[in-house]
C-alpha cells in the first residue's frame, strides 16, 4: 500500500516535469495563456469593487474575506489542472477508446490517466491565486503555511469532484456536458460569500457539490483558526477522494466487460 | 512451446436497439431494449514461441475484440487465455511488461513532442534504468532507420514514419510478445512492404512472438507461417499459410487495359468484367503458370496498363466457406 | 391540408435530429438559471441590508436586467473561432471569388445561428425571471419592438467587433488574447454582471461612451427602464457604433486580403 502511493507520486512528479519541461517548448504560448487567465481572473476584482462601492459587507464578507476565497478557488483549481491536466479529458478519453493506451501500460489507471498531461492556462491561476492572496493578506507566514496547505485539500477536492463527474460516461455514456455543469457549480459556488447562501443551496455545497470545503471553511479558519473545522475538513478530502477512486474503477469494470464500447456503434 | 493458449473463448456485448424515427429515440432513452451480439464466439487456438501469426478477417469479425482480450483490456464472458503463464484479465499489470502493443489508429506517443521525449518517458513508466533505455534507442533507431525522425515532433510526422515510431517505443521494454493491431492500415504499397519487412527483422532479430490482426491478404502471405482466419466471431481457418494459398488464395485478379478491341479466349481464364478495351479476368494459380498466362494475354495485342491483385479478402472468406461445404477435395500438404 | 402536414415532418425529422444535441441544449440552460440563481442570492442578500433600491434598480429589475445581459453573451455566435481558423489555414481563399462580401456572408450566417440560440434562450430566460422574481415590473408591451431593435443592435455591434478581431489572424498566429480580453471589457466595463449606474460617477461617465455598454448594457437598461429619451439616445450611440466597427472590419478585412495576395498565403 505505502510503496505503491510512493511509486504514484514519483509518476506524478515525473509526469510534472516532463510537461513541465514541453510547455516550455512553446515559450510564447505559455506567456500568452498565463498572462490571458490572470487577466481574465482579475476582471472581477472590477465586480467584486463596484459591488463593494455599494455596500459595506455582504453575507457578513468584507472586500478582503471575497478575494481570500477567489485566492484560494483560483490556485486550487490551477494546481489541479496543472498537476492533473487531463482530470477534465476522462470523459473524452474513454469515449475515443484513448483509455486502452493506459490499461496497458503498468501504472495506477487512473493515476496515469489524470496525471499525463497538463493544461498550460491553469499556471495563470495559480499565479493569479497566490499574489491575490500576498496582496491582500500581506506576507504573514502561518497564513501562507494555511494557504498552501488548503490549496492543496481544495485541489483535491476539485480534482475528486471531475473525475466522479466524467466517470459517470462508464455509466450512462457521454457525460462530458454534466461533467462540465458540476465543474462549473464547484468553481461558481467557492467564490461568494457563503452568507447569500440559505436552503438548498447551502446543503448542496456541503454535500454534493462541496464547495464549502474548497474555501469556504479554509477562509473561515484562516480568519478565526479552529482545530475542529481543520479535522472535519480532512476527513472530507479523504472521504471525497476515497471515493473518486472507488467511482473510477468501478467505472473500468464496465469499461473492461466492454458493453460500453459497443453502445457508441 | 506454446506462448499463447486460448480456449473456448466467448465475448458477448449488449446492444442497445432503437427503432426509428423520433418515437424510437424517445422510446430508446426511457425504456432501452438490448439485444445480444456474439462478437468471439467459441475459439480457441495457440500460439508457438517465435511465430508471427496473422489474424486475419474483415471490418467487425471479432479481431479487435479478441487482441483486447488477449492483452487484458477486455474481459472474456467465458473461456481460458493463457499468455505467458498469465491471465491477461488478472495480471494485466505484470502482463504489460512483457508485451508490446501498436494499435494502428491509436498512439501511444506525445502528439506535440518528438519521439525521443516519448521514448524516455515511457521508458520511466516500464521503470527501465536509464543506461538501457539509451542502449534500447540507440538499437531501435538503427533497426527502424528512424534517426532523423527522433528530433521532430509526431505531428509532423507522416503516418509511415509515425508507424514506425510507434512500433519502436512499443518495444522498448524488450517485449516477449508484440501484438500488432492492423499495423498497415491506410498505408501505401512502398510504405506497407517497408513495415513488412520490419516485423519480418524484428521476428529473426529479436526472436519476438508477433500476433497480428489485418484485414489484408497481402500481410499474411508475405509475413507469417500461419494464419487464422475469422469472420462472425468464429474461427474460419487456422492453417499454414502455404496450404491456405494453395487451396483458397490460388486466385489472381489481372486487370488489363489494350490500346484495341482484343477477343480473349485462353483455356483456365475466366473473363470478370470486359468493358470497352479494358478487361478483368481471373485465373487460378494452382492449375496454370501466371508467367504462361501473362505472356499469352500480352500477345493478344498493344497492352497499355496491366495490374496482378490478390482478391478480396471477403471473397476469399467465401471462397473458404464454399470449399468446406463440399468438403473433401482439399488437397493436404505434403510434407 | 398537405402543404401543413410536409412541415410538420420536417418539424419532426429536425427534433429526431436535434436529439442528439438535447444534452448540449439542456447543459447550457442549466448553466443559465444556475448563473441568475447565485446572483439573485448575492443580490437578496444585499438588498436585505440596503433596502429597496439601489441606484435606481429594485430587486427584480436587477435580476432581469441580468437576464437580459446574459442573453445577448449566451446567445453568440462562434464568429471569432470560425473566421480565425479560415484566415490561418487559408480557406478564405477560397471565399475571395465567391460573388459574395465575406463580410456580410459572415453575418447572415452568424444571424442564423444566434437566432435559433437566441430564441430558445429567451423562452428559458422568461421562464427564469418568472420563477425567480415575478414579472418584470411597469413593463409595458409596447416597448417591447423598442427593446428588441436595441437587442439586435448590439448582437451586431458584438458580431462586427468580434469579426474585426478575429481578422487581426492575417498577421498574427495567436491571436486569441484579443477575443478574452475583449470578453473582459464587455464583462466589466460593459456592465455585463453589474449596471453602469452603480460605478463611481467618473467610471459611469466614461463606460457610457464606450461601444462595450452598447452590447450589454444599452439594452438590458431600456427593458428594465424603458422611456422614449433613453431609447432615442441609445439607439444613436448603437448605431454610430455599429458603423464604426463596420467600416473598421472592412478596411481590416481590405488589407488583411491584400497582404495575403503579398505574401502568397
Amino acid at each position: 500500500m505505502l510503496t505503491e502511493a510512493k511509486k504514484n507520486i514519483k509518476l506524478i512528479g515525473m509526469y510534472f516535469k516532463f510537461n513541465l519541461y514541453s510547455s516550455m517548448e512553446y515559450r510564447a504560448s505559455f506567456i500568452i495563456q498565463v498572462l490571458g487567465m490572470i487577466i481574465n481572473n482579475g476582471s472581477f476584482i472590477f465586480f467584486w469593487w463596484i459591488l463593494f462601492e455599494n455596500v459595506e459587507s455582504i453575507g457578513g464578507y468584507g472586500f478582503k474575506d471575497v478575494m481570500m476565497l477567489w485566492a484560494i478557488s483560483s490556485t486550487a483549481f490551477g494546481l489541479s489542472h496543472v498537476i492533473f491536466g487531463n482530470v477534465r479529458r476522462i470523459t473524452e478519453i474513454i469515449m475515443t477508446g484513448e483509455l486502452d493506451s493506459y490499461l496497458l501500460q503498468p501504472k495506477d489507471v487512473l493515476v496515469n490517466l489524470i496525471s499525463s498531461r497538463t493544461i498550460i492556462s491553469a499556471w495563470g491561476d495559480m499565479f493569479y491565486g497566490i499574489i491575490l492572496f500576498i496582496g491582500v493578506n500581506g506576507l504573514n507566514i502561518s497564513d501562507f503555511m494555511l494557504f498552501l496547505l488548503f490549496n492543496c485539500t481544495a485541489a483535491l477536492f476539485f480534482t475528486s469532484i471531475l473525475v466522479i463527474a466524467n466517470s459517470l460516461t462508464f455509466f450512462i455514456g457521454n457525460a462530458e456536458g454534466i461533467a462540465g455543469l458540476i465543474s462549473e457549480f464547484m468553481i461558481t459556488f467557492s467564490i461568494y460569500p457563503e452568507g447569500i447562501y440559505k436552503g438548498i443551496a447551502k446543503l448542496v455545497i456541503y454535500s454534493v457539490v462541496p464547495a464549502a470545503f474548497v474555501s469556504l471553511i479554509p477562509v473561515r479558519i484562516i480568519n478565526n483558526f479552529s482545530i475542529k473545522w481543520l479535522l472535519i475538513l480532512f476527513v472530507f478530502v479523504i472521504l471525497w477522494s476515497v471515493f473518486a477512486y472507488w467511482f473510477f474503477y468501478r467505472g473500468l469494470k464496465k469499461y473492461e466487460s466492454g458493453n460500453l464500447i459497443v453502445n457508441k456503434l | 512451446m506454446n506462448i499463447i493458449n486460448v480456449k473456448n473463448l466467448k465475448k458477448n456485448f449488449k446492444v442497445k436497439t432503437k427503432k426509428a424515427g423520433l418515437k424510437g429515440s424517445i422510446q430508446s432513452i426511457f425504456n432501452p431494449t438490448y439485444r445480444e451480439v456474439k462478437a468471439v464466439n467459441d475459439i480457441s487456438f495457440e500460439v508457438e514461441k517465435g511465430e508471427i501469426l496473422a489474424f486475419i478477417g474483415p471490418n467487425g469479425a471479432g479481431k479487435s475484440t479478441t487482441i483486447k482480450m488477449l492483452t487484458g483490456i477486455l474481459h472474456p464472458t467465458s473461456g481460458d487465455i493463457d499468455v505467458i503463464g498469465l491471465i491477461p484479465a488478472k495480471n494485466r499489470k505484470e502482463l504489460s511488461y512483457k508485451i508490446g502493443t501498436v494499435f494502428g489508429q491509436k498512439s501511444q506517443l506525445w502528439f506535440h513532442l518528438p519521439p525521443l521525449d516519448s521514448f524516455h518517458l515511457l521508458g520511466k513508466i516500464y521503470e527501465l534504468s536509464d543506461s538501457y533505455v539509451e542502449k534500447r534507442i540507440a538499437y531501435l533507431t538503427e533497426l527502424f532507420e528512424i534517426k532523423e525522425l527522433l528530433e521532430i515532433p509526431i505531428r509532423k510526422l507522416s503516418l509511415g514514419q509515425r508507424i514506425r515510431c510507434e512500433i519502436a517505443a512499443s518495444l522498448l521494454h524488450n517485449p516477449e510478445i508484440i501484438f500488432l493491431d492492423e499495423p498497415t492500415i491506410g498505408l501505401d504499397v512502398v510504405v506497407k512492404q517497408k513495415i513488412r519487412d520490419l516485423i519480418k527483422k524484428l521476428n529473426k532479430e529479436e526472436k519476438s512472438t508477433i500476433f497480428l490482426t489485418s484485414h489484408d491478404a497481402g500481410d499474411i502471405e508475405q509475413l507469417c507461417k500461419r494464419a487464422i482466419i475469422i469472420n462472425h466471431g468464429e474461427i474460419v481457418l487456422n492453417e499454414t499459410v502455404k496450404n491456405l494459398k494453395y487451396n483458397y488464395m490460388n486466385k489472381k485478379v489481372i486487370d488489363i487495359k489494350y490500346n484495341e478491341a482484343v477477343n480473349i479466349n485462353i483455356p483456365d481464364v475466366t473473363i470478370l468484367k470486359s468493358k470497352g478495351y479494358a478487361v478483368k479476368v481471373e485465373i487460378d494459380s494452382s492449375v496454370c503458370d501466371i508467367d504462361e498466362i501473362i505472356t499469352e494475354l500480352i500477345k493478344l495485342g498493344k497492352v497499355a496498363d496491366i495490374t496482378i491483385s490478390d482478391p478480396p479478402l471477403e471473397e476469399i472468406i467465401s471462397n473458404i466457406y464454399q470449399q468446406k461445404s463440399i468438403g473433401g477435395d482439399r488437397v493436404e500438404e505434403d510434407s | 391540408m398537405k402543404k401543413i402536414a410536409k412541415y410538420l415532418h420536417v418539424m419532426k425529422v429536425s427534433a429526431s435530429n436535434n436529439l442528439v444535441y438535447v444534452s448540449n441544449f439542456i447543459a447550457r440552460n442549466f448553466f443559465f438559471m444556475f448563473i441568475i440563481y447565485i446572483m439573485l442570492m448575492l443580490w437578496t442578500n444585499i438588498y436585505s441590508q440596503k433596502g429597496s433600491t439601489i441606484a435606481g434598480f429594485s430587486l427584480n429589475q436587477i435580476i432581469w436586467y441580468l437576464i437580459v445581459t446574459e442573453l445577448v453573451t449566451l446567445s453568440r455566435s462562434n464568429v471569432f473561432t470560425e473566421v480565425s481558423r479560415d484566415v490561418k489555414n487559408g480557406n478564405i481563399a477560397y471565399m475571395l471569388n465567391k460573388p459574395y462580401n465575406y463580410i456580410f456572408y459572415s453575418l447572415s450566417n452568424s444571424l442564423g445561428e444566434i437566432g435559433v440560440k437566441l430564441f430558445t434562450n429567451v423562452i428559458i430566460g422568461v421562464a427564469i425571471g418568472f420563477l425567480y422574481v415575478g414579472p418584470l415590473i411597469n413593463f409595458d408591451f409596447r416597448h417591447l419592438p423598442f427593446i428588441l431593435l436595441s437587442l439586435l443592435l448590439g448582437i451586431i455591434i458584438n458580431f462586427f467587433i468580434h469579426i474585426s478581431l478575429s481578422l487581426t489572424a492575417f498577421w498574427l498566429e495567436e491571436n486569441s488574447p484579443f477575443f478574452w480580453i475583449y470578453q473582459k471589457l464587455v464583462f466589466t466595463l460593459g456592465g455585463m454582471l453589474i449596471p453602469i449606474d452603480m460605478f463611481p460617477n467618473w467610471l459611469e461617465k466614461i463606460a457610457k461612451n464606450l461601444p462595450f455598454a452598447y452590447v450589454t448594457y444599452g439594452p438590458a437598461r431600456l427593458a428594465v427602464k424603458f422611456s422614449y429619451s433613453d431609447f432615442v439616445s441609445t439607439v444613436l450611440f448603437q448605431l454610430g457604433y455599429l458603423l464604426l466597427f463596420l467600416i473598421i472590419s472592412l478596411l481590416i478585412f481590405r488589407k488583411g486580403v491584400r497582404a495575403l495576395n503579398v505574401n502568397g498565403g
